[in-house]
């Protein structure tokens, strides 16, 4: 598509005002998070009036953040949640494991949260 | 209490004053209720079994040892939920090369928008032709994204669990991958670019 072709539709007047199309997609996610100051904020807002095919790409990056938040979580599938039970074995390891340790009893040792 | 599923706040008092009494039976009461949704993000994060049942025993054990500094004021899933995330990710640093991962790992930069000098993209973008929900609705296509994400390089792919999956916000993501929050953004926005593409490209969204 060329440059002319980019905007067409939409008044014809192109969008080569504030923004590129480059900004656009290096500062979306601070657009998105409302961390561009205010002027920022206008300028990208303008862009987007005049420049369908970056309003699809804020659409279908906004669609790619949904996605991975609605099928990231495998566990929420029930024949997800079958396959990967957590076995009895597991439970029964950590409360043997559990029992090794805490003869010594559960207050003696403070080290910080995940050290071995 | 339920032998699945999260106790209820009854429950929950039950566990936290048990364990605060050195109770045998309120840790494995504990264990019960979370072991599930903490193994699941085990397993996503190290993305091998072994390794995960490995990472989750060691964040009970740990959370045995510390219950000092639980705090009454918290909740026991999201403390257990960050022990969990911490243990695997200093397993996922130490063996960075030996955990084996199925998945082929994506170069990034072949997949972030491409632009020529004028600041237009070489590709201009088009709509997808089904929505978010339309997509999530089928399960293969639940596991398909998940694939995905797999393939993204180890740097990019724990911001984005932990960030849009876990949902950790900035400043945590930060802390417990020992980066600036500054750099969590920048990974997050490049994952999430990388993922968008691969995601048009592979389940064929545009026309």
């Amino acid at each position: 598509m060329s440059d002319d072709q980019h905007c067409k539709g939409v008044g014809g007047a192109g969008h080569r005002h504030g923004i590129s199309c480059r900004e656009v997609s290096e500062f979306l996610l601070a657009y998105i998070e409302r961390d561009l100051d205010e002027d920022a904020q206008a300028e990208f807002d303008r862009h987007l009036e005049r420049c369908p095919p970056c309003v699809h790409y804020l659409d279908s990056y906004r669609d790619t953040v949904s996605l991975v938040h609605a099928c990231g979580r495998g566990e929420l599938d029930a024949e997800e949640r079958r396959r990967h039970a957590p076995p009895e074995d597991l439970i029964q390891a950590i409360l043997r494991a559990k029992r090794a340790k805490g003869a010594k009893g559960a207050k003696d040792a403070k080290p910080t949260p995940g050290e071995e | 209490m339920s032998s699945a599923g999260e106790p209820t706040p009854g429950e929950e008092r039950e566990i936290i004053e048990g364990m605060r009494a050195g109770d045998d039976r309120a840790f494995e009461r504990m264990v019960r209720a979370h072991v599930g949704p903490l193994r699941a993000v085990a397993l996503r994060l190290l993305q091998n079994p072994a390794d995960a049942d490995d990472a989750v025993q060691e964040a009970f054990l740990s959370a045995f040892r510390n219950f000092d500094s639980f705090r009454a004021d918290a909740r026991l899933k999201t403390w257990l939920h960050r022990i969990v995330v911490n243990v695997a990710l200093q397993r996922l640093r130490r063996h960075k090369r030996q955990i084996a991962r199925g998945a082929e790992i994506v170069d990034i930069s072949e997949l972030l928008p491409r632009f020529a000098d004028n600041g237009f993209p070489e590709h201009f973008h088009r709509p997808w032709v089904q929505t978010s929900e339309e997509l999530a609705a089928r399960a293969q296509t639940r596991e398909q994204v998940r694939q995905m994400i797999d393939k993204l390089p180890d740097n990019y792919r724990t911001v984005l669990i932990l960030r849009d999956i876990e949902e950790l916000d900035t400043a945590e993501t930060a802390e417990l991958l020992e980066l600036t929050p500054g750099t969590v953004k920048v990974r997050l926005h490049r994952a999430r670019q990388a993922l968008r593409n691969l995601l048009e490209r592979e389940l064929e969204l545009t026309h």
